[in-house]
């Protein structure tokens, strides 16, 4: 038995891997030279094989943990290319907008652009966000706190068993698993019988030396099946992955910047003409700094984004101007829409490449995840988990924020990136 | 003998030995875990699960590079300096023996106060 140990160790590890196939194969490859070598002198110690094993296995700690380092520093260094890419395109995006807030006439009242679609959001929410933009913010915190309760029990170890063996029907499963995170679980009986999956299949699962949070030891039974979950209302709902994820519209007219247009001086109809003086490019460069420290925040640590990157926006302060220059581009047509659609495309990028990238079906991670990210005009319909809903709306404020904070409150310092 | 160092004490420094090990020459993990153990004395012991993700985090900052080895049979990534990482350690152990030496001298009075153990 411990003889197969180490092959399911490795299998469970590379399961947890969040990495291309390639990187799982060298990393398992690494390791077995490693346990190969071990085993080698823990045997001319006089030790058994099967104690070998046991005691090399112990040595590599829990394989949950393992693969959570590794992934961790893949997608660190994945981030710190794409900031390379990206930072650049950002910065021009929040630069443009405050270049046009600051030359808004004073006391003006912009209007916030509407949202086309969305499905958490009610309007009264909408509508507050105009006047209370700090308000609107923490309605957002409050939509998380409903998940908060149930996502603290996921990500709770499951101290008592530390052997999870499961040799249940599906649907017992999924009570047990209840019953162990102390959590309603309730299985979309519909998307199941979709999936075509058979509620009285059984369910195996062994794990065993390896600390499991609840989250895992859901993902590890739901994974297998192509089934995910959703959080709402305190219980948590098993069904495909495909109808776990949720579509949401993002109208992200006003950070669709007409920054050829402006600095060209055409104007939009329909808004007021702006166009700066000699020194305007001085200022778009000292308020990039600002952007780019904001979203150094929104990447730090994995799902970090949720409480302190809001904390964040709300630093921001200042008349959040709501990014109200949605007129300007109603009457954009279509030769200004063609010169946006390059910096749309790379703000999905921006959004698929820092907010969990591996949970798109996009660019670099093509195949890895299921989410989707496209751009419409001035739309951006995003499909994806609820959680990651949650970080696009947050990372999209806090672009909103850095770009109409005051200019003078620019980080001073600092080596300003090339905005454009 | 005494006991291992407490992992935590170890964490700024961890870094700094694997660069300084790696100066002798290029090693695979297993072998580094051992030199280090060997040159600390036994009293750096560096788990494999520390010392993986810690290798390719030193990789993908560049202190390090690595070459796969299949002429044995068994695949074996080896390790060694790049001239980044060569920089890196000899400015760092400067400033590491320096912090121990104001470590020692802060520590000296405290010291002489517990006797010694038998």
């Amino acid at each position: 038995m411990p003889e197969q140990d180490f092959e399911l160790y490795l299998s469970l590890l590379s399961r947890f891997l969040r990495l291309k196939s390639a990187q799982r194969g060298e990393i398992a490859d690494e390791l077995r030279d490693h346990l190969e070598a071990r085993l080698d002198e823990l045997a001319a110690r006089g030790l058994s094989r099967d104690e070998a094993i046991k005691a090399a296995l112990d040595e590599f700690g829990d394989a949950a943990e393992l693969a959570n380092h590794f992934t961790q520093v893949a997608h660190i260094r994945k981030r710190r290319l794409i900031m390379r890419v990206t930072f650049g395109t950002v910065a021009a995006l929040a630069a443009s907008l405050l270049i046009v807030t600051a030359f808004w006439p004073e006391g003006r009242q912009a209007a916030a652009p509407q949202r086309a679609v969305s499905q958490e959001s009610p309007t009264a929410n909408q509508q507050k966000r105009q006047t209370e933009p700090k308000k609107a913010i923490s309605a957002v915190d409050a939509d998380q706190d409903g998940k908060a309760a149930v996502e603290s029990k996921l990500s709770k170890v499951l101290e008592k068993i530390p052997d999870l063996v499961l040799d249940r029907q599906f649907t017992e499963a999924i009570d047990y698993l209840g019953q162990l995170l102390d959590v309603d679980i309730l299985i979309d009986q519909a998307a199941i019988a979709e999936a075509e999956i058979d509620p009285k299949s059984t369910v195996s699962l062994h794990v065993k030396r390896t600390k499991l949070t609840g989250r895992t030891a859901l993902d590890l039974v739901l994974e297998p099946l192509k089934l995910s979950y959703t959080i709402r209302d305190g219980l948590i709902m098993v069904t495909t992955a495909e109808k776990a994820n949720q579509i949401q519209v993002y109208n992200i007219r006003d950070l669709l910047p007409n920054f050829d247009e402006h600095r060209g001086g055409t104007g939009a109809a329909g808004g007021p003409s702006v166009s700066g003086p000699a020194d305007g490019h001085g200022n778009e460069q000292a308020g990039t700094p600002a952007a780019g420290k904001t979203m150094m925040s929104a990447m730090g640590g994995r799902g970090g984004m949720g409480g302190g990157g809001m904390g964040g926006m709300g630093m921001g302060g200042g008349g959040m101007g709501g990014g109200g220059m949605g007129g300007m581009f109603m009457g954009g047509g279509m030769g200004g829409m063609g010169r946006f659609f390059g910096r749309t495309e790379s703000l999905a990028q921006v959004i698929a490449t820092t907010i969990d990238p591996d949970s798109w079906n996009f660019g670099e991670f093509a195949g890895v995840g299921t989410g989707s990210v496209v751009q419409y005009h001035d739309l951006l319909v995003v499909k994806n988990s609820q959680t990651v809903h949650a970080k696009v709306k947050a990372l999209l404020e806090m672009m909103r924020t850095s770009a109409s904070s005051p200019r003078g409150a620019a980080a001073p310092g600092g080596p300003a990136p090339q905005a454009r | 003998m005494m006991a291992k160092f407490n992992p935590e004490l170890m964490r700024g420094s961890l870094d700094l030995m694997v660069l300084s090990v790696l100066a002798g020459g290029p090693k695979y993990g297993y072998l580094l875990q051992q030199d280090l153990r060997d040159a600390s004395r036994g009293l750096v012991d560096i788990q494999a699960g520390t010392l993986y993700p810690l290798l390719h985090r030193l990789e993908s900052d560049k202190l390090i590079r690595c070459k796969w080895d299949d002429s044995t049979g068994r695949r074996r990534k080896w390790y060694e300096l790049t001239e980044a990482g060569r920089k890196r350690l000899s400015a760092q152990a400067r400033e590491w023996h320096e912090y121990a030496e104001c470590i020692r001298a802060m520590l000296g009075p405290v010291l002489d106060a517990i006797p010694r153990p038998a």
